[in-house]
């Protein structure tokens, strides 16, 4: 009878060893695994909040309505009025939560607008295109198209060219 | 024996799935996650870039790196636009200076010029992400909206993913020393908000929204248009949707 349970011995202590392998190991993952890991998948559940809350720059062109009334409404019914306020006066949601704080950028000279105008194989052949140095060159396009309503004539137009129409 | 009716039985399990359903068992399962008023499995982003119309302006990498902080240089890029231009012969060469951040200057050499046009490029949220399957510690992800996202404080630097992504999406933040990618701007989707590039783009190339509803724009953009995914035989099942691109962009 004791013969047969010291033959049993030897088990008992690798029931111990691995009991306290695994306990150990449960001990190392609780320490280092985050608690919320796991929370949806093998991640940690609140990196998704942490994605959520990092800060906006942006605020569209919508918020812009609110103080700069005329403005917007000459621009959304332009042919600019898929170019957002904030492409060509910088990212202002901080200027739209406090105007004072953020001097919104006001691009001058031609460069600018030829960065979407300049004439490009590449770019869609329907897109209006011009040649800089045949477009009266040497002049600011706002001398002649507002940004707001680019079309030289028409309602903020700025251009009726001498002896026609 | 059969002291137990049919009826019996069925009654009684049913009883007993109820009861269950009352312990709250599969509460779990059916559970959805509201973050911040965010119901987070009622989408699932997808994304549409209409080739025809981009103009190569560049204003929507330049949005990209304004909104996250992406580092001016010109090598780290969430968004980028290249040029492809086809020669007779069947030559095609691919350019992004600056990511295109600038626009383009118009090609010098026109003379076998096939046809040129602007791609952009951005990640592509894979249904199948590679760069997920190899993170050794799980500090990037899918999330259950569909947006493959980094987990910056839990990254360890070791550039898996980076060599992972067959398309090139994502960098090792030079400062922060971890992986960085596109979000489709998670901060701004999860408040009704469009990511920053399609904000910004002014030709209507780039389209944003969610596929669970009809008719968001991109379901409207999936039906309207013939679309088609970079590296289709890879089986990574990108969520961003091309028009007007042929089997050349890679
Ligand atoms: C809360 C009201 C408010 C909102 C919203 C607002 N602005 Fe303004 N904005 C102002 C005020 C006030 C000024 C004049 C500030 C000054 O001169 O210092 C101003 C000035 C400007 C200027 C001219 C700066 C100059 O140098 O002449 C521009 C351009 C401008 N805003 C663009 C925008 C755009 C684009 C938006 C939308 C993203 C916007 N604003 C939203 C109040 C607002
Ligand atoms: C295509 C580029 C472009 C877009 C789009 C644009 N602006 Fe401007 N904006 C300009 C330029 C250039 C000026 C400089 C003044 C000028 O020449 O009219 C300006 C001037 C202004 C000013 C200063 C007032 C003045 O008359 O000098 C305000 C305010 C303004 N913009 C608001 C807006 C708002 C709001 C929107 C969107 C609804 C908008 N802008 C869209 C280019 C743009
Ligand atoms: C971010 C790109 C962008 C910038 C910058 C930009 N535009 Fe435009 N512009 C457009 C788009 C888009 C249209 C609409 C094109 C269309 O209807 O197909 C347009 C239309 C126009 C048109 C009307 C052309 C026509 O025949 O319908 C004029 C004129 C124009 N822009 C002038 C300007 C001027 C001047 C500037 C600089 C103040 C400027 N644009 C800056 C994108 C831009
Ligand atoms: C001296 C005034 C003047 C200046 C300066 C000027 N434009 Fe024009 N622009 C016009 C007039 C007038 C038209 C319409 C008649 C025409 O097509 O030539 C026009 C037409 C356009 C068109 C439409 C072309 C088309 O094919 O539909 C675009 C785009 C344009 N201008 C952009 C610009 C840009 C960008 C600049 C600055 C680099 C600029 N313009 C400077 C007067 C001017």
């Amino acid at each position: 009878m004791s013969k047969t349970i010291s033959d049993y011995e030897h088990i008992k202590r690798l029931i111990i060893i691995i009991f306290l392998l695994v306990a150990g190991f449960i001990a190392v993952r609780f320490i280092f695994v985050p608690k919320d890991f796991y929370e949806y998948g093998h991640y940690r559940g609140g990196s998704l909040t942490e994605n959520m809350d990092r800060p906006l720059n942006y605020a569209g062109s919508q918020p812009c309505a609110d103080c700069h009334e005329e403005k917007h409404r000459l621009w959304s019914s332009s042919k600019h009025k898929t170019v957002n306020c904030e492409d060509c006066h910088g990212a202002l949601r901080k200027h739209t939560e406090d105007p004072s704080s953020v001097k919104p950028r006001k691009p001058a000279g031609r460069d600018f607008c030829l960065l979407c105008h300049a004439k490009n194989v590449s770019k869609p052949g329907n897109f209006p295109q011009i040649r800089s140095w045949e477009h009266n060159p040497g002049l600011n396009c706002a001398d002649c198209h507002n940004p707001h309503n680019p079309l030289p004539l028409g309602e903020g137009g700025r251009f009726a060219p001498a002896g026609e129409g | 024996m059969n002291n137990f009716s049919r009826r019996e039985f069925l009654g009684l399990s049913l009883k007993s799935i109820m009861a269950l359903m009352a312990l709250g068992f599969p509460k779990k399962l059916l559970a959805m996650t509201t973050l911040d008023g965010y119901k987070v499995e009622e989408h699932l982003w997808g994304y549409g870039i209409d080739v025809d119309k981009c103009i190569g302006c560049g204003r929507c990498v330049d949005a990209c790196k304004v909104e996250n902080h992406v580092p001016d240089d010109p090598f780290f890029f969430r968004t980028w636009v290249e040029r492809y231009a086809e020669r007779a012969g069947g030559k095609v060469e691919v350019d992004s200076r600056n990511g295109g951040r600038d626009g383009f200057h118009d090609l010098k050499d026109k003379k076998d010029l096939v046809k040129s046009f602007f791609v952009p490029k951005i990640c592509n949220h894979c249904e199948h992400p590679p760069c997920v399957q190899v993170c050794p510690v799980g500090a990037t992800y899918k999330s259950p909206d569909g947006v493959v996202l980094v987990d910056p404080g839990y990254c360890i630097g070791c550039r898996y993913c980076i060599q992972a992504c067959p398309y090139g999406a994502r960098y090792l933040h030079p400062e922060k020393h971890v992986a960085d990618k596109c979000t489709f701007c998670y901060q701004r989707i999860t408040k009704g908000l469009k990511p920053a590039c399609v904000e910004a783009c002014p030709t209507g190339t780039r389209l944003f929204g969610n596929l669970k509803d009809e008719n968001s724009p991109i379901n409207r953009f999936i039906k309207a248009k013939k679309v088609m995914v970079l590296k289709p035989d890879l089986g990574t099942r990108p969520k961003i949707y091309y028009s007007g691109i042929d089997k050349e962009v890679r």
